[in-house]
């Protein structure tokens, strides 16, 4: 009876003797965990940093592309919205308006379709003896009509014998639905 | 030098003067009241030791079902309560093994007043002296001449003076007890330690504190950083494209890629051929003497078909060509009798 409450005694003070050791060594533990834990908390801080820098890197060269095809194909809509008449209207009023009708060689509708939010009508023409500023002026004018049209072939062949071109295009003109 | 401090009884004593194993010298002491007092300067010791006489000792044996040192250590005061006249907490106490029989250990403790024994210390610690041991010459003489122990202790045999250097040697080496335990133990060396474990502990904490602080300055720094980089990208977001700005980062970042794709097969679609960026092109790519007779252009390609002098003409016109496309490579040519050269060149815009 006497050795047991003795043996008690012992371990409690044992017990107690290792609970002040511990202390320091378990507030130092806790240091260390805290430190790795910041740095790994510092190491993602890093990480998210540099990924907001090569985004915002990205976003700037993609922002001016963005301004720009915005732009483009506002102006594209806006044209496709004026787009009435179909595609023999307007290559008439583009080489009318020219006084070009003489060069005009032949001017065939091709087909008409459905493409997302517009319709798109193919035409094939055919220019001939036509100098090089005429040329030009025709090039400039499809482009730039108040319909939207978009070359989408162009075959120009020299003349031997004068200095002269012939031009084969294939054109379409989209406009809205 | 070593010195032991050998009491020879309650009022005198010898110190014996080791140099290594030699004796180098004898000093007398007298005890006045419980403080050893010396007539010369004492020399510097690297380590001493006090014995006391058996005179000075008390001693009872005792048995024990268990025979760990230390267990019987921790047994004693219970076992000796109730025998000695004093409390507990006034004596000082050690064990020595006094053989087993069957399953009983026999041990004699050795004990003495703890204020005495405490007060002979604080006196040889302040003249620069602290004991490492508080032993007893004179038992670690019983113990080792193998006489019986309880008759030797009674009759309280004694060594010689001439054989009190020896045994102190000895004792040095390994005493037969040591009283320096519990309240008055020799913590000198564990003093040292513990204080430079204290210190070498507090500078580790205060460097990781320093660390935590360096860290967090840090981690609020790049996270600022980050904010401010964030709520920019947030606002051009939604300059350009507000549905975007309402998402995170990542998934405006997806849209607005997403808007692009979209954007560019849109330009694609409507834009067709750029002819006159393309003949403008052509035209300032021109070298002299080669003529084009034929153009053919579609949105992914450029055939121009030409008669050139020779070919290094056609070899000019192809790196010409290669100032303002992105490709140029001549798919056809054909040497003319007259060396003149017509070729087709492949040119992507």
């Amino acid at each position: 009876m006497k050795l047991e409450l003795l043996r008690k005694k012992l371990e409690l003070n044992r017990l107690d003797l290792k609970d002040k050791r511990l202390l320091p060594a378990a507030a130092f533990v806790v240091l260390v965990i805290l430190l790795i834990l910041f740095y790994r908390w510092e190491a993602s801080a890093e990480r998210r940093l540099a990924g907001l820098k090569s985004g915002e890197k990205e976003f700037y060269s993609l922002k001016q592309d963005y301004i720009r095809l915005k732009a483009a194909t506002d102006e594209l809509d806006r044209r496709a919205a004026l787009s009435q008449g179909g595609v023999v209207k307007s290559i008439n009023d583009v080489f009318g308006s020219m006084g070009l009708m003489s060069k005009l060689a032949s001017l065939k509708p091709m087909e008409t379709k459905n493409e997302d939010e517009f319709i798109r009508e193919d035409a094939e023409i055919s220019v001939k003896n036509a100098d090089l500023n005429e040329m030009l002026n025709i090039l400039y004018r499809l482009e730039n009509a108040h319909a939207l049209i978009a070359i989408r072939n162009v075959d120009i062949r020299t003349s031997f014998s004068a200095p002269t071109v012939d031009m084969r295009l294939v054109i379409s003109e989209y406009r809205k639905k | 030098m070593t010195g032991f401090f050998d009491l020879l009884d309650p009022r005198h004593g010898t110190l014996y003067l080791f140099e290594g194993e030699r004796l180098e010298g004898e000093l007398e002491f007298t005890v006045e009241a419980g403080a050893l007092s010396f007539k010369e300067a004492l020399p510097r010791m690297s380590e001493s030791c006090l014995s006391l006489p058996l005179s000075m000792l008390d001693f009872r044996f005792l048995e024990f079902p268990f025979g760990e040192p230390e267990k019987i250590r921790q047994a004693v005061p219970f076992e000796l309560e109730g025998i000695v006249l004093k409390e507990m907490g006034q004596i000082v106490f050690d064990i020595v093994p006094a053989g087993t029989s069957g399953e009983r250990h026999r041990v004699l403790a050795a004990y003495a007043d703890k204020h005495l024994v405490k007060g002979l210390i604080e006196s040889l610690k302040a003249l620069g002296a602290e004991p490492r041991v508080a032993t007893s010459l004179e038992l670690g003489h019983v113990f080792s001449s193998g006489a019986d122990l309880g008759r030797a202790l009674l009759e309280k045999t004694v060594p010689e003076g001439g054989e009190r250097p020896r045994i102190a040697r000895l004792e040095m080496e390994k005493p037969v007890i040591n009283l320096r335990r519990g309240e008055i133990a020799y913590t000198k060396e564990e003093e040292k330690l513990n204080s430079a474990i204290k210190k070498a502990a507090i500078l580790a904490g205060v460097v990781i504190l320093i660390l935590l602080l360096k860290t967090g300055m840090k981690i609020y720094l790049l996270d600022r950083q980050s904010g401010q980089i964030e709520a920019r990208l947030k606002r051009s977001y939604a300059g350009i494209m507000p549905v975007a700005a309402s998402q995170d980062l990542d998934t405006a970042g997806i849209i607005m890629k997403a808007r692009l794709k979209e954007l560019r097969g849109k330009e694609s679609q409507l834009k067709g051929v750029d002819s006159l960026e393309i003949m403008k092109a052509l035209t300032e790519s021109g070298v002299k003497g080669v003529a084009v007779k034929e153009i053919a252009m579609d949105q992914d390609k450029v055939l121009v078909t030409a008669d050139a002098p020779s070919l290094g003409d056609m070899e000019n016109f192809k790196s010409s060509l290669l100032k303002r496309f992105k490709s140029a490579e001549p798919v056809e040519s054909k040497t003319l009798s007259d060396n003149t050269v017509t070729f087709t060149m492949r040119v992507t815009p």
